[in-house]
């Protein structure tokens, strides 16, 4: 019995090593090591690209890469999946995209896995950032810009100012989106032809890019050409009174030497979607540039210049996934619901017809018990049959539907988001093939990103669906930059509270309905093919402010893809149109043609597509030479406020027993301005006391508003600001809500040459 | 029958049988001497017995159980078809009826509220009711439910309210000494916006037009439509107490005492009859008051010879001065002038051919 006993114990120990020896062999002797790219710093509302340095020690391993907690359970997966296969010995670098947000914050690490188990981890560095502001430099000198860290345009942002090297420079440029600004001040040797490129790809896509003048121009100029606005690396002795002046600070010399072309101190451009802001003396220089004073002239320039595009659209985070285009994207053609009358027809028929005459049956025969196997077979014939035949009343072949806004941001740049759901009938497994150097955002059916899908990442980088359901919508979500979209040419003018001059299409697309956005006022242009040019000839109305649109659910249930593309142009233009200089935005829809991120491989699907392309563009002058920018097209921005007041609308405000005070743009750059008209003598603005603030008195004056408001020449000069704008502000005294609408306003000009 | 009265039978049987032939009689007690001597099995007689009587009995049943079912199911047939044919010839009766019968308002019962009332209006739906009273707008719903009510600016006189077609607003006329002021105020939030100051000019009247774009008005004696967003106003012709049609395309108006219609885009002025105060109540139907008749007429003033269907409200309401209706033209009020500054409010339905 004790032997026994022994020998049972002895073979549970054996056991039990046994097991132990099998978990060692679960852990894999592999190396590795992760750089996030530009210096570790990324946005937890971006994607993120960890480049992970993989050695293998031991024996071929090949598995998949995933996030994963550290702790409590090891196991728990965040991310999809990437695939990873390393040989004996081999050692190698692998990408992994992620979104921000599932990787800051908490303890995670790279996991490989084989199989369903962990064996091999690598801990993530913490680095992650959401509100603050970001200021990369890229610079020699370590120590170039260091002045930033005192300037705080908003009061709960820290500003965090990171030295670059060459090296954590990206050959992507949506890897530039973690970054808010980039600083340039003598750039370093060793940027290679993609990073560069990245860099001028990013700018015209909305990113800000600070430019130091003086010496350091040179380098700047020759790494980055045309992207900079002075060609001239010439420098010349420039006085600082007029920083003096503007900054009211004193600076510690009184001349440095400036780039000779420049006739500004800080000259701003636009370059596509983006801003180049160049500082016409040297930032890197001392004393400049270890001096105090760079506080106050620094958040000036903020205030003025930078905080405008830092808050557009433009600049947002590229995990954004826009809700509008991933519903569409759902709506496949030749897809139908499942019919309900067919299914409760059958549904009846087995309840009321198959089922009765199948027990008369049985029983006229005696062999109810057969009812046993009868009924299950009967019920398994009926749903195969379903599948079978039923499956096709849904979808009769495969087919993808992309659903694109594309928003042009010049000739040869767009930047487009597309979201494709795929529908295989059959379901299964399918791989896609993602074109122009797009990222692909994880993403959900609510258009939230979204790591927990069927998505394995390939080692090439295509996205493999696996073991997809049949008739299951699949979502692949995109972000790209394109060359080969086009654009709109346009020569339009106001004259006579009339919008002239032409369009014409020079987009890739035959586009069913055009329409153009002025303030708040629409102009439907019609269907325009590629290439063709429509004249316009359109009354412009002082409207003031919009009106809700009646919403019929009816109707919603209704919509075509061309509505909803409508409705989408329309829900959209007023955020994208927000902060734009450019007056007049323009639509275009297409729902048979468009651009494909993604392409199924070794399927035969149909594709389709329903494409909204935007585009913002000027107004040009009269034939006399004159600019006319009508009421409601430049912006005005809500300023200082007090009492009890709320926003209404996008353009309306509301307000009792206080005030709001409005920046109007009267000086559009470029522009040399003549007369601004404002017509605060007219209904809406007739309950509120007005006054205007005097920039050179520094004081309000009140307005007598019988008349409409109008300055011409040099009676402006005055009320502007450094930054173009006049301020006005509006009173309500009394306790009763009263509705003000954005101020608005007409300025005619020339353009300067 | 007992066994003593069959003994008794048998025994009168058979002398009178003797009494006419003896051989008979004697045949007959051989024959039952004969029969009592067979042996029979008594028992499986009567169990034979029994079971034929059951089986009959269960066919006679079953048969019984048959027949019935049968009778049954064609009386239910028969009524199932008759109550069809009598909710068909009901409906088809009621539909004849209906087509048949003109406009009419009825279930008229004053409004719970009634106190201090300048004008009133019907929410698009049908749903709310909303009140202009000197110092506020008060809006209830249709079971006389307080839902808001909305201070108006002070020191000024009110004189119209008209719900907006998205029913979020409502338009307002205030005036005062220097000026008549058309407000519109939010009926939620509470916020008001000057959409029209007409200075010195008093504004009576107003209308919206069903996209929400447009006021008509009366300023002085002229009809204007203004925006509702923009600065734009423009005189549409000389005229009283202007109502748009709910495609925007005609104007009913008073002018000298008669109801006319304007076409804007057409440019022409078709006159419909005398009377005042007209409102559209779908595109079809208008209706205005005739002071003559003091009640409210029905016309369709886009047929070519107009008919007029007076609505019989002066039977059933003292001085009704003006009749709003919801979109769908089912729920009406009518407003009724009590005296001078005074209003009462009735609601009711209608119905319009």
């Amino acid at each position: 019995m004790n032997k026994r006993l022994i020998n049972l114990l002895a073979l549970l120990f054996v056991l039990l090593l046994g097991t132990e020896a099998y978990a060692e062999n679960r852990q894999a002797d592999i190396e590795g090591t992760i750089e996030i790219p530009l210096a570790g710093l990324y946005k937890s509302n971006n994607m993120v690209r960890l480049n992970v340095h993989l050695k293998n020690n031991g024996e071929a391993f090949s598995g998949n890469m995933v996030i994963k907690r550290m702790n409590p359970d090891a196991d728990q997966i965040l991310s999809f999946k990437k695939e990873v296969t390393l040989k004996g010995g081999e050692e190698k670098w692998v990408y992994l995209d992620v979104p921000g947000e599932n990787i800051n914050g908490q303890q995670v690490a790279i996991g490989l896995m084989q199989k369903d188990s962990v064996v091999a981890q690598f801990p993530i560095a913490q680095n992650g950032n959401f509100n603050d502001l970001v200021v990369g430099v890229l610079s020699e000198n370590p120590e170039a810009y260091d002045f930033l860290n005192l300037v705080k345009p908003w009061e709960q942002r820290n500003t965090i100012v990171k030295p670059l090297k060459a090296g954590d420079m990206p050959e992507e440029s949506w890897i530039l989106y973690n970054l808010d600004i980039l600083a340039l001040g003598g750039v370093p040797k060793g940027l290679t032809e993609p990073q560069i490129k990245a860099i001028s790809e990013w700018v015209q896509s909305g990113g800000i890019m600070i430019v130091s003048g003086g010496e350091s121009y040179a380098s700047a100029k020759t790494t980055f050409g045309e992207l900079l606005p002075f060609a001239s690396t010439e420098t010349s002795p420039r006085s600082l009174a007029e920083l003096a002046e503007w900054a009211k600070v004193v600076p510690p010399v009184s001349t440095v030497q400036g780039l000779k072309e420049s006739l500004d101190l800080f000259h701003i451009v636009d370059q596509g979607a983006g801003k180049v802001l160049v500082v016409a003396y040297d930032v890197l220089e001392e004393p400049l540039a270890s001096w105090q004073g760079n506080k106050e002239v620094w958040l000036k320039i903020f205030k003025e210049f930078l905080l405008p595009p830092l808050t557009s659209i433009e600049a947002r985070p590229m995990l954004d996934m826009n809700y509008g285009i991933t519903e569409l994207s759902y709506m496949i053609p030749g897809v139908a619901s499942p019919n309900l009358a067919f299914i409760a027809f059958i549904w009846l028929l087995y309840i009321f017809i198959v089922s009765p005459v199948l027990y008369y049956y049985l029983k006229r025969k005696d062999k109810r018990e057969a009812a046993w196997l009868v009924i299950p077979l009967l019920s398994i014939g009926l749903t195969a049959g379903v599948y079978f035949f039923g499956k096709y009343q849904v979808a009769k072949t495969d087919a993808i539907h992309t659903a694109s806004m594309v928003n042009i941001v010049n000739d040869h740049l767009a930047k487009v988001d597309s979201a494709t759901s795929i529908l295989m009938v059959n379901g299964g497994s399918y791989t896609l093939k993602m074109n122009d150097n797009g990222l692909y955002i994880p993403g959900n059916a609510m258009g939230r990103p979204d790591a927990s899908n069927l998505v394995k990442i390939k080692e090439n980088g295509n996205i493999a669906f696996e073991n997809v359901p049949y008739l299951s919508t699949q979502l692949a979500y995109g972000k790209s930059l394109r060359n080969d979209v086009g654009s709109f040419e346009t020569m339009l003018y106001v004259e006579d509270n009339r919008l002239k001059g032409r369009i014409q299409n020079n987009t890739g697309l035959d586009l069913q309905d055009v329409g153009l956005r002025m303030g708040m006022q629409e102009f439907a242009i019609g269907a325009l093919k590629k290439g063709e040019q429509t004249e316009i000839d359109q009354y412009f109305q002082k409207i003031y402010m919009s009106l809700p649109e009646p919403t019929d659910r009816n109707r919603i249930k209704e919509q075509t893809r061309l509505d909803r593309l409508q409705s989408l142009a329309k829900s959209t233009a007023w955020e994208w149109g927000q902060g734009a200089l450019q007056p007049i935005q323009i639509t275009g829809i297409s729902t048979v043609e468009g651009f494909n991120l993604f392409d199924v491989l070794d399927r035969s699907e149909v594709p389709h597509y329903s494409t909204l392309v935007r585009q913002q563009t000027n107004l040009t002058s009269q034939p006399s030479g004159t600019v006319l920018f009508p009421y409601g097209t430049l912006p005005a921005r809500m300023g200082e406020a007090q009492g009890s007041w709320s926003q209404f609308d996008p353009n309306v405000w509301e307000l009792s027993e206080g005030f709001i005070n409005f920046a109007l743009k009267v000086h559009p750059d470029g522009i040399e301005v003549k007369r601004v008209e404002i017509p605060l003598n007219e209904a809406p603005y007739k309950p509120f006391e007005k006054k205007i603030y005097n920039v050179e008195k520094d004081q309000w004056e009140t307005i007598q508003a019988e008349e409409p408001l109008v300055f011409e020449g040099k009676e402006l000069a005055p009320y502007v600001t450094s930054g173009g704008e006049m301020v006005l502000r509006f009173r309500n005294q009394t306790a009763q809500n009263i509705v003000l609408p954005v101020p608005y306003f007409q300025v005619e000009g020339e353009e300067k040459k | 029958m007992s066994g003593g009265q069959k003994e008794n039978m048998d025994l009168f049987k058979q002398a009178h049988d003797e009494e006419r032939d003896p051989t008979i009689a004697k045949l007959l007690v051989h024959l039952k001497t004969m029969r009592e001597a067979v042996p029979v099995n008594y028992q499986l007689k009567k169990d034979l017995k029994q079971k034929l009587l059951a089986q009959m009995q269960q066919m006679g049943e079953v048969k019984k159980a048959e027949e019935p079912a049968f009778q049954n199911k064609s009386k239910r047939t028969r009524r199932w078809v008759t109550s069809l044919a009598i909710l068909i010839a009901v409906i088809m009766i009621s539909v004849i009826w209906g087509t048949r019968q003109g406009p009419a308002i009825e279930n008229l019962n004053p409004f719970p509220i009634q106190n201090d009332i300048v004008d009133a209006d019907l929410s698009p739906d049908g749903k709310q009711v909303i009140f202009l009273t000197r110092d506020h707008l008060l809006l209830y719903d249709t079971k006389g439910q307080k839902i808001n009510s909305i201070p108006l600016p002070e020191q000024s006189e009110v004189n119209a309210v008209a719900y907006s077609p998205l029913g979020h607003e409502a338009a307002f006329v205030s005036q005062d000494q220097q000026s008549s002021k058309i407000w519109a105020a939010n009926l939620y939030g509470g916020a008001k916006r000057l959409i029209y100051d007409a200075g010195d000019v008093p504004i009576q009247s107003l209308n919206w037009s069903s996209d929400g774009k447009w006021l008509y008005v009366q300023k002085a004696g002229e009809i204007w439509k203004l925006s509702t967003n923009s600065t734009q106003a423009v005189k549409i012709a000389q005229g009283l107490q202007p109502s748009v049609s709910p495609s925007g395309n005609h104007i009913a108006a008073e002018q000298n005492g008669e109801i006319i219609l304007i076409s804007e885009k057409e440019d022409q002025v078709k006159k419909i009859g005398n009377g005042e105060k007209p409102q559209w109540m779908n595109e079809k139907w208008l209706v205005f008051f005739d002071s003559a008749k003091q009640d409210f007429i029905a016309v369709n003033p886009l047929e070519e010879s107009i008919e007029q269907v007076p609505l019989g409200l002066s039977d059933k309401l003292s001085l009704p001065r003006e009749l709003h209706s919801s979109t769908n033209g089912l729920e009406v009020i009518v407003i009724c002038q009590e005296n001078k500054n005074e209003v009462s409010v009735y609601m009711g339905t209608s119905r319009w051919r």
